[in-house]
Order: structure tokens, then C-alpha cells, then sequence
């Protein structure tokens, strides 16, 4: 039984293991994608945190990954929702479409590897700047809600990108519970400005310097004779 | 394990922008009742005809032209030395590009702009601010071109440390004469507390594997700001030094701090300001005059003058006494005025103007008249200011656009709150000379 209070996974194993491989995971060469390549998220936040998930990224408007009947004709597969998909069976992986982008092979790995029954991928399509690399930082999920949250960090300085361009990112997430896509009625997601790790760290509040803004106690006093 | 989530985080930020941008939308766009009084934008204009006095900042000291032209100098040297406006060969990432470009704009800008400020001092604040936005971007560009890490800038850091010790090692309350030390010295020790803080940012930054050439930037500027302010603390200082009859002054400071914190805790007791709670909601029926005096029996709760003296910060301590003592002769005033039902209910475009000129006759008389000007001046200029910025404010109401009197309430709030506290300066500086003297 599926609690409907939303919920946060801690102990996720593979977690960490999931984040290693992300670093593959890119935008492609070819099919009108431009290369853009990515990094790992590089904040050092508690990766058994977050659910196992793969993430492709491509340089287009369009969605990367999409279901085979998301379409608008039907027959030209030109996916018609944006809405977050969730993922239950073998059956509707095989719908799967995706589009021309680099680690399209690891992702599909990670669907072999998924069980369903006992496990549920949420596909969730969030656009990002060219310039700056999403993390996920948070999922939250109950039988009737789906919460996600991302964290955004500059890409380095030599990664060759336009100021307003944009990519299109595609986040398969593997909750650990055979969820119901049908009792799911609502989802959010939010994308802060900046890495998880600044987002879970409390302000620093070391004060090197103590002092008042005061002559120090023992001054000389330069003038008390003038 | 199962923690609850804060998930509806976007809907409450989605509802918050909504009110907000009503809010603004209100200014203009909301509609009016029939019988609602109204001010078009043409005669606010009228209304604003006679501009706001000039009283820019200073310092009672002389501030070389020859030192803050070495000062321009040196940072246009330091522009000069990055290849701005950089393009995509020199900064690839755009969003990086964009910034440091954006920001060497800027640090032009407010170089050249420095020149045209009114007051020596006012145009070292300029500097100081140029000096902050260029070490962003030189910061930046060595970041990229030389490596240049958060740690190079810390260790950058510990050297002014090292020399903000030594200043504050020979710092004394000097002055010419007791307010001459209180004035320049609570400047000093305003540019010093800045230092302080920036320093402390510096200091405390941590190395990130995401930093980027942005995070190096922005903890240059910090350094940068804290290089200037220290920079112009020793100046003032030094010119002091060089002063005519200088001698300390921190007995005189020290006594009077404690005279002033003993009189603004018996005029804040006799006004009956101690006691109530604080103010938590807007009247909508308050009449500008009420409103004002609302803040400022609010703001005069606030703060402990007594905690600043026993710090040994005199001269701030004297600086916030005064202020204390301007706020407490305004909340006095209006009470009378309100409870004598003298206090303007606007009704009329005429009421509107007779605000806002009251406001500024009260501004102008002080700085004319004021027996004190170098300490009236710790109030007026940032009077005039905020009826300079008010004066935008309703400067941008289109000529033909109609707006109810009632959306004029923080406005007109401010006029009020203007003449009374500047009625009162004259008062505060007396106080604030007398207990000066009293050494």
C-alpha cells in the first residue's frame, strides 16, 4: 500500500552509482542535434538522496523521449504532450521514442534494468540555458503526487554556448514503488538558481573577524598629543 | 524512512508573483470609485514643478582632488588590462561572457560618472563602487586567462586583514573639534564596518568543485570593496591627522555618547514611545500624517544606541542619537498636529501640493538656517534624497493618466514623514552640540 503522504527516499541504493554514469549522458551529433556536451552534477550533495535516473540533453525545443501514441497524427511520432510521463510496464518501454541524442543506449540500459511491479519511471521534461547544467536534487512522491527538484550551476567557462539559447533535458527517474498512473492527479517541479549543494547548505555564518568597527583597544592613539 | 516535502512550492511562489504584480498593477491600472478623489499626471506635475534641494553628502574635511584622481587612474589602468568586451574565443561560455561584459560596462560607467558627482566625497563613494565592479571583472578574466582561484583570493584577503589591523592599531577619535571628530569619524568607522563585512565573505569562502570563473568574480569584488573602503578610511584619516588644533576627542565623544543615550531614553519614556505593540497592518483609512507617524514611533523602537556606545563606537552612537532625537522631535510634532486636527486628510490636488511643499520648505529651511550644518547634514541629505526619489516616483504618472489620492498613500506618507523630521534636525543637532560641549 502506497502511503498518499508525499514522501522523500533516502536510502536508495544505486543512487550513487546512477550519478557516475550521468556523466555520459549527452546530446548527440547527428539528426539536427547539435553537440553540447555535459558534465556531472559537480556539487557534492548526498546522492543516496535521489532515485537512480538518467538524463539526456539535446539542442533542440522538442521533447527527447516521448511514448509512440504522444503523437499528433499518430503516424509521424511528433510528440504532442509535455506533461510528465509515468513509465509501469515493459509494454509502454517498447512505445518508447527517442530522439537522435548521445546516451540514448545508456538510457534504454536503465529501462532494461528497471522492474517493473515493483519500480515505476517518471519521465519529466525540463528545458534549461545552454550555458548551465541541471541537477536533480530532490524527489518526493506519494500515490497521488509527484514532486521534483533541480538545481542549476554554470557550465565552465571554456564550454562553448549562446547566452539565450536553450536545450531541452529529459529525466528518467526510478521510483522505488509500483505506482498507479492513473491515481496520479498532480506533479510539480521546480528548478532553483543554484547547485543542491548550496540549496541544502545553511547560510555560513563564520565571522573571521570579529571585531567592532572601532579603534582596537590598545591603540597608540596616533594625535593624543597634538 | 518517509519525510513530508515542501511540494507545493511553485503554486505558492506562482501565487505570490500574481499579488505582487497586481500590486504594481494597482498604481495605475486599478479602477476608482466616482466620488474618489483624483490627481492626473499633468498636475502631478505641477505639484513637482519646484525641484527637490540639493544637499549631497560630504565629509567637513578636505578631500584631495589629487587623491581620488590616482585612485580613477588606477582603475582605469586595471580595465585597461582586460581584453574587454571579450568575445567568444576569449569566454566561450555566452552566460559567463554576457556578465563580465555587462558588469566591465558598468565599471566604465560609473568611472566616468564619478567626476560629475557634486561632492568630493560623494564622488570617492563612486570610486569605490567603480573599484568594486572592476575587481569583478578583472577577477573574472584571471579566473579564465591565469587560473586564478577563490583561493588566491582569500589569501588577498588575509593581507588587507593584516592591514585593517594596523589601521584600527593607530586609529584614534581625532578631530578639529568635537563634532568634526564625531562626523568624519563615524565615517571612518562606516567605511571600516563595510571592510569588515566584505572581508568576512572573503575570508569565509569555501572552495566548491562547481565554482566557476563567475563564484572567483564575485569574491574579487568583495575584495575589491573591502580594498577601497579600507583605502578610504586611512585617507580620511590621515587628513585629519593633518588638521589644525587636531587632538583626540574620544573623552568629549565618549561623555556625550553616554549624555545622549540617557537623553533619548528619557525623551523615548516622557513620549510615551517605550510602550504598545508594534505596528502590524496598514490603516487603510490612516491619513498620510498618521502613517508617518507610525513608522516613525516604529523605527524609533528600534535599534540600542546604548549597545553601540558600549561597544565604544562614540561616534556612531552620537550619529544614532541624533537621529533618534530628529525622529522623536517629528513624533511629537505630528502627535500634536493630528491630535489637533490640523493633519491634511487629502482630499484635492491642492492638498497634494500643499504636502509636498511643506516637505520641501521644511528641507530647504534647515539647510539654509541650521546653526549645526555639519550635523544637520547627517539628516538632510538622506531627506533630500528620498524626496528626490519620491519626486521620480510620481514623476512617471502619464500626463493623461488619472489615479485616485488613496494610491498616493506611501507617497505622500513619505512628504509628511520629510517635513517633520526636518523641522526636527535643527532641535536633534542642538541636543547633540550641547552635550558636545559639555567636556
Amino acid at each position: 500500500m502506497v502511503p498518499s503522504t508525499p514522501t522523500r527516499r533516502r536510502t536508495l541504493l544505486g543512487a550513487a552509482g546512477a550519478l557516475a554514469t550521468l556523466a555520459g549522458c549527452g546530446a548527440s551529433d547527428g539528426g539536427g542535434d547539435r553537440e553540447t556536451p555535459t558534465e556531472p552534477p559537480r556539487e557534492p550533495f548526498d546522492p543516496e538522496s535521489v532515485p537512480p535516473h538518467r538524463r539526456l540533453r539535446g539542442a533542440n525545443d522538442g521533447p527527447l523521449v516521448w511514448l509512440s501514441d504522444e503523437t499528433q497524427t499518430g503516424t509521424n511520432e511528433e510528440p504532442r504532450r509535455r506533461r510528465p510521463t509515468f513509465l509501469t510496464s515493459r509494454d509502454q518501454v517498447d512505445r518508447l521514442r527517442f530522439a537522435d541524442v548521445r546516451g540514448v543506449e545508456a538510457a534504454r540500459t536503465f529501462l532494461e534494468e528497471t522492474t517493473f511491479g515493483s519500480e515505476t519511471i517518471f519521465l519529466e521534461r525540463v528545458p534549461v540555458r545552454r550555458c548551465y547544467e541541471l541537477q536533480l536534487c530532490d524527489v518526493s512522491w506519494s500515490a497521488t503526487e509527484v514532486d521534483t527538484q533541480f538545481g542549476r550551476v554554470l557550465r565552465d567557462a571554456d564550454v562553448a554556448c549562446e547566452h539565450d539559447a536553450r536545450d531541452s533535458t529529459a529525466w528518467l527517474v526510478r521510483i522505488p514503488e509500483a505506482l498507479d498512473a492513473d491515481r496520479i492527479t498532480s506533479y510539480s517541479s521546480g528548478v532553483g538558481g543554484s547547485s543542491c549543494g548550496e540549496r541544502r547548505r545553511p547560510p555560513e555564518r563564520e565571522q573571521p573577524i570579529t571585531a567592532d568597527a572601532v579603534p582596537a583597544p590598545n591603540a597608540t592613539a596616533e594625535g593624543d598629543d597634538a | 524512512m518517509r519525510e513530508t516535502s515542501g511540494r507545493t512550492r511553485r503554486t505558492v511562489l506562482a501565487g505570490a508573483g500574481a499579488a505582487v504584480a497586481a500590486s504594481i498593477a494597482g498604481c495605475s491600472g486599478l479602477p476608482f470609485g466616482a466620488d474618489e478623489a483624483t490627481i492626473t499626471g499633468r498636475q502631478l506635475s505641477g505639484v513637482l514643478e519646484e525641484s527637490p534641494p540639493s544637499i549631497p553628502d560630504r565629509v567637513p574635511i578636505g578631500i584631495d582632488a589629487s587623491y581620488l584622481d590616482a585612485v580613477a587612474s588606477e582603475l582605469e589602468s586595471a580595465l585597461a588590462s582586460v581584453p574587454t568586451p571579450f568575445d567568444a574565443t576569449e569566454v566561450p561560455n555566452g552566460a559567463i561572457r554576457a556578465r563580465l561584459n555587462r558588469q566591465s560596462e558598468t565599471a566604465r560607467a560609473t568611472l566616468a560618472g564619478a567626476g560629475e558627482e557634486p561632492t568630493r566625497w560623494e564622488r570617492a563613494g563612486s570610486l569605490r563602487r567603480a573599484r568594486r565592479e572592476t575587481g569583478f571583472v578583472v577577477g573574472g578574466w584571471a579566473a579564465i586567462d591565469d587560473d586564478r582561484t577563490i583561493a588566491d583570493v582569500r589569501a588577498a584577503g588575509e593581507a588587507i586583514r593584516d592591514d585593517l589591523d594596523s589601521f584600527r592599531r593607530r586609529w584614534a577619535y581625532l578631530g578639529a573639534d568635537a563634532i568634526e571628530a564625531v562626523v568624519v569619524n563615524a565615517a571612518i568607522a562606516g567605511l571600516v564596518r563595510s571592510c569588515i563585512g566584505g572581508l568576512n565573505r572573503v575570508l569565509s569562502a569555501r572552495e566548491r568543485e562547481s565554482a566557476t570563473a563567475l563564484d572567483v568574480a564575485e569574491a574579487d569584488e568583495r575584495l575589491a570593496s573591502a580594498r577601497g573602503e579600507l583605502g578610504d578610511a586611512v585617507y580620511l584619516f590621515d587628513r585629519l591627522r593633518g588638521r589644525d588644533g587636531v587632538r583626540s576627542r574620544r573623552d568629549a565623544l565618549a561623555a556625550a555618547a553616554d549624555a545622549l543615550v540617557d537623553g533619548v531614553a528619557e525623551r523615548r519614556a516622557t513620549t510615551g514611545l517605550d510602550e504598545g505593540a508594534f505596528t502590524a497592518e496598514a490603516d487603510r483609512e490612516a491619513t498620510p500624517a498618521e502613517r508617518a507617524l507610525r513608522d516613525l514611533r516604529d523605527d524609533i523602537r528600534r535599534g540600542d544606541i546604548g549597545e553601540t556606545r558600549d561597544a565604544g563606537a562614540f561616534p556612531q552612537a552620537i550619529v544614532e542619537a541624533h537621529d533618534a532625537l530628529a525622529t522623536i522631535g517629528a513624533v511629537e510634532a505630528l502627535r500634536a498636529r493630528i491630535d489637533a486636527g490640523e493633519a491634511i486628510d487629502p482630499a484635492s490636488v491642492e492638498d497634494v501640493d500643499t504636502i509636498r511643499t511643506r516637505a520641501r520648505e521644511a528641507l530647504v529651511a534647515v539647510h539654509a538656517d541650521g546653526a549645526y550644518p555639519r550635523l544637520d547634514r547627517l539628516q538632510t541629505h538622506r531627506l533630500a534624497a528620498v524626496l528626490g526619489y519620491v519626486d521620480d516616483e510620481l514623476s512617471h504618472v502619464d500626463a493623461d493618466d488619472e489615479i485616485a489620492l488613496s494610491r498616493l498613500n506611501w507617497e505622500l506618507r513619505d512628504y509628511v514623514r520629510i517635513e517633520a523630521v526636518a523641522r526636527s534636525v535643527g532641535d536633534a543637532s542642538a541636543a547633540v552640540a550641547r552635550a558636545l560641549e559639555r567636556e
